[in-house]
């Protein structure tokens, strides 16, 4: 079963989302925040990041460079907010795969996800 | 039965609003497209992608039989676009035809209950349509998988090398690499479009070298996009893999892959690196592709929109409007109260602030109305679109050729009228096509172009709305109608010799003489008109016919912005105070009594060398006959429609003031000479007068 | 018992119209109003007074005077529009005053057939005995019978 790792300060985000993958086959852990997500990134080994941008403690732009650091295969992709490309456009040249923009539409986060995990 | 599809309430609102958009881009481009001479590629390909569009979302909602018929409809559009077959006016109308299915389909979403519509006819004239023994449609359209969402497209494009680039190409091949040249379109958040176009390269490259871009890498990153990315693949992998990547891809609107080759650059120079596109890039960003995964698109969309929008429920909106009608009464009131108080306590404060308060609740008021009224507009085009296609079939049966031009569709005006002026168009537009416009072959003969020109315009005059048709036909011929008048015993034979053409024109306006066949024929205008009048006069609109024989007609019809507030002319009647809409009126005069003349046994004054008919009003409205002795000074209101003037004579004016249209209920009906109520100032009721009753009267 | 009594008790406007006292069961009723300026709308027949103002809304008043053929129709201070509605629709009564609210029983009404008034029997529900005086009971569907609006003549 491929590992999605969730970050997203937001609990319904991660709900909807954990739910949605979940259902499709995907085992999910969940961080609350880009620190977590890279103590959870060492210990869990996912498949696949979905990193949320703006996050408390650390944010989602520092910890895909961090995870970089540690991983550089890691596979990362960007939930990104509308008015948030700059940030997503960073991340990516940081290393990032891809981004989803929010709202989130279900098929799209699954093709988005498949083309890195198959 | 109910048609169970796949699809939330909310989901199919936005699938019905994606629908009508469909339609409406299919029924405006299939008349361009039988207009146009040679073949458009753009336009081509716009038709197809709403009718590739609407397969793709009903197929996703479940709705099969429009899936069916779209599909159908999908593979002769795509043989138009390849010019396996080319445009013909049967053509046409078969697709017309299809369109018309698919109202007919979408109504079955919309009330959730199967039609009774036969397909098997339309499908079996789409069938034969196509030429027989050949290879069916390409099916790369069609995605393999469900994230493949994209429309493989046809448009030539090519990119521009360097030698060293060239150099470098060369290499790669003799290595066994393909070179594949990829064109990709865009459907995504515009703010989105340099990240998108960014990770799209960077994704190709993980398929082997991107040898150039078009952006460049450093153009995306500077946000110097377009929502079109070209880019030269150096790859070992096949084309299926490419491919499939494409499929992959988010956001992708449309593709195209082919090897690149030297010719590609030699034979098509003009579509070199496609420099007038990237000096237009506003013209680029409007989405191209329509035809991405329709429900995400359709997603995306309606996200985008509430970000700005909410629906409203009209009902709302009428009861908006007439909230704002009472704050409008009270906004009058309350200057009429402070005028009350200013004569007793001018300076005290507490009245000067009352009045300061006073004049900034009137400001807001008005803003307040504005802005409602302009939540109510609606532009006409909603109305107009669907008259080039009637024009279109009309004149194909009437056998004429006629050129038709919409202008001004942008006017907006209140959602009421607009549903009120729907039939007296459709009515004008006919009878200048029946009768208006002559035959081709007439036409030549009077030394005129054979395709007659049918105008339709919209547009903004100061407080009213203005549309006028125009057609370059026979025009109408004011002898004849008088002739028609006078056997009809409309008008006496001294009366057709009094009238100017322009008043005899407008007797085409009477209901008597309009229905008579044989005029029709002559002067070429059909039934109805009379209708065609009330209707507009019913909401305090008017109508203008201006014709010279041998060259056309002109018919003007000025509206109100909105029905449910107009600017009247109070005056008083035997201490009633009644509302002349001030639309109609022109002017007002003050008179000596003596100034009277009679014609006819008939009231009249002299104004400016014309005799003007005059009504009392008084005794239309009260039944008391004018002795009158004591007034020596008359005021008379002068009121024109269609052209017909009469002066009402009043007691006195009492001002002019915007008033709300109140009806009667239906405990009182219809009342002749009244159209309906308003509240005044003062909280009392006074009635509106129906002027185009009383000219009517006056005239029979 | 007491239950029965409570189901068969209706509380009534009652007024006077002429000579009579009338009465309107409460619920049909939305309010009454001291007399307003009445607008007269030309055209309309005798037993629609005109209209009027509403608090923003135009309604008629009809006059029940003329529509029962009774005598006298002066306005005094005493006279009041009893608004009603019809049919979704408000409409204005006017009545030479208005006393009280009562509890009619249904065991004291009396059939219309059983008794005689001023007025056409078929525009009566009924006819009340309280102790010191009777009430007749309107039927107001058949009062403010579609017909009345139907029959306005236009003016020639």
């Amino acid at each position: 079963m491929p590992k999605v790792l969730l970050v997203d300060d937001a609990a319904f985000m991660r709900m909807r989302c954990a739910k949605l993958l979940t259902e499709n086959g995907y085992s999910v852990d969940e961080a609350e925040n880009g620190q977590e997500a890279i103590e959870k990134y060492q210990s869990i080994k996912p498949d696949l990041v979905l990193m949320d941008i703006t996050m408390p403690v650390m944010d989602g732009l520092t910890a895909v460079t961090e995870i970089k650091k540690i991983d550089p295969s890691a596979k990362i992709v960007m939930c990104s907010a509308l008015g948030q490309q700059n940030t997503v456009m960073t991340a990516i040249k940081a290393g990032a795969k891809d981004f989803i923009v929010k709202p989130y539409q279900p098929d799209k986060i699954l093709t988005t996800i498949k083309r890195f995990i198959d | 039965m109910g048609l169970n599809l796949d699809a939330s309430p909310e989901e199919l609102k936005i699938f019905l609003e994606e629908v009508e958009e469909h339609f409406q881009t299919l029924e405006e481009d299939l008349i361009r497209l039988e207009k146009e001479e040679e073949f458009n590629e753009d336009l081509m390909q716009e038709i197809f992608r709403a009718s590739h569009t609407l397969k793709g979302s009903s197929a996703t909602i479940g709705h099969h039989r429009m899936a069916k018929l779209t599909h159908a409809m999908e593979n002769v559009l795509d043989k138009l676009r390849k010019k396996q077959l080319s445009v013909t006016s049967n053509l046409v109308d078969v697709l017309f035809e299809c369109l018309d299915c698919l109202r007919v389909l979408r109504d079955e979403i919309i009330n959730d209950e199967e039609s009774d519509l036969d397909l098997q006819e339309i499908l079996e004239k789409l069938g034969t349509v196509k030429e027989p023994g050949e290879i069916p449609a390409a099916t790369t359209d069609q995605p393999a998988a469900p994230g493949i969402s994209c429309i493989w497209a046809e448009t030539d494009f090519s990119i521009e090398l360097t030698w060293e680039e060239k150099d470098t190409l060369h290499n790669a091949i003799e290595q066994r690499l393909h070179p594949y040249l990829v064109r990709l379109t865009f459907e995504v958040e515009p703010e989105m479009l340099a990240v998108r176009a960014f990770v799209t390269v960077r994704a190709f490259e993980e398929l082997g070298e991107v040898v150039k871009s078009n952006p460049t890498e450093e153009e995306i990153e500077k946000e110097h996009v377009t929502d079109t990315l070209v880019l030269l693949l150096l790859t070992k992998e096949d084309e299926a893999r490419v491919k499939k990547l494409v499929g992959e891809l988010s956001n992708i609107a449309t593709c195209q892959i082919k090897l690149y080759s030297h010719d590609t650059t030699k034979s098509h120079p003009e579509s070199g690196v496609q420099p007038q596109e990237e000096a237009g890039p506003e013209t680029k960003i409007k989405p191209v592709g329509n035809g991405a995964k329709p429900g995400e698109a359709a997603k995306n969309g309606a996200a985008k929109k509430a970000n700005r929008t909410v629906r409203v429920d009209v009902e709302l909106l009428d009861s908006l409007m007439n909230l704002v009608g009472e704050l409008v009464i009270d906004r009058t009131r309350l200057f009429q109260i402070l005028g009350n108080l200013e004569i007793n306590y001018e300076m005290d404060e507490v009245s000067q602030d009352l009045g300061r308060t006073s004049v900034h609740i009137a400001r807001v008021t008005t803003q307040l109305q504005e802005q409602i009224m302009k939540a109510r507009m609606l532009p006409v085009e909603n109305l107009f679109n669907k008259f080039p296609r009637m024009v279109r079939d009309l004149s194909q049966k009437a056998g004429k050729e006629i050129d038709f031009v919409m202008t001004g569709q942008e006017t907006e005006l209140d959602r009421s009228i607009i549903e009120e002026i729907g039939d007296p168009l459709i009515h004008l537009l006919r009878n200048a096509v029946d009768h208006g416009i002559e035959p081709p072959d007439a036409r030549e003969a009077g030394g005129k172009n054979r395709i007659g020109k049918l105008k339709l315009q919209a547009s903004h005059e100061e407080n009213h709305i203005v549309i006028t048709i125009n057609d370059d036909g026979r025009g109408i011929d004011a002898e004849t109608v008088k002739k028609s008048g006078v056997k009809k015993g409309l008008i006496t034979e001294e009366q057709a010799k009094r009238l100017t053409d322009k008043e005899a024109i407008n007797l085409i306006f009477l209901s008597g003489l309009s229905t008579v066949a044989n005029v029709t024929d002559v002067s070429g205008r059909g039934v109805g008109m009379d209708v065609v009048r009330n209707n507009i006069e019913k909401i305090n609109g008017a109508i203008e016919i201006n014709s010279v024989v041998g060259q056309g007609t002109e018919f003007k019809i000025k509206l109100p912005l909105t029905l449910a507030i107009i600017r009247a002319l109070l005056v008083s009647i035997e201490k009633s105070v009644y509302a002349i809409p001030l639309s109609t009126v022109t002017e007002t005069i003050r008179m000596q009594k003596d100034q009277i003349e009679f014609v006819n046994n008939r009231e009249v004054i002299v104004v400016r060398g014309k005799v003007l008919p005059l009504l009392r009003l008084k005794r239309v409205f009260t039944g008391i006959n004018f002795t009158d002795e004591e007034r020596e000074k008359l005021f008379v209101v002068v009121v024109n429609l269609a052209g017909q003037q009469i002066g009402f004579v009043v007691d006195s004016l009492v001002g002019e003031q915007e008033i709300v249209i109140k009806s009667l209920g239906k405990y009182i009906g219809d009342v002749q000479g009244i159209s309906g109520a308003t509240i005044l100032g003062d909280g009392n009721v006074a009635l509106i007068v129906d002027v185009s009753n009383l000219i009517k009267k006056i005239a029979s | 018992m007491a239950e029965e009594l409570i189901a068969n008790e209706n509380q009534y406007v009652v007024f006077r119209l002429g000579r009579e006292i009338y009465g309107l069961e409460i619920s049909s009723i939305l309010e009454i109003i001291t007399m307003q300026t009445i607008t007269v709308v030309p055209g309309t027949e005798d037993i629609i007074e005109g209209i009027i103002n509403l608090r923003g809304r135009v309604i008629p008043v009809f006059n029940l005077h003329k529509k029962f053929n009774l005598a006298g129709d002066e306005i005094t201070r005493s006279t009041r529009i009893v608004v009603v509605e019809v049919g979704g629709n408000s409409i204005g009564m006017l009545v030479d005053g208005v006393y009280e609210v009562v509890k009619i029983t249904d065991d004291i009404v009396e059939k219309p057939s059983h008794i005689l008034s001023d007025i056409d029997k078929e525009y009566l529900a009924g006819v009340a005995k309280l102790e010191d005086k009777l009430v007749i009971l309107l039927d107001l569907s058949k009062v403010l019978n579609r017909d009345d609006a139907v029959m306005l003549e236009n003016i020639g």
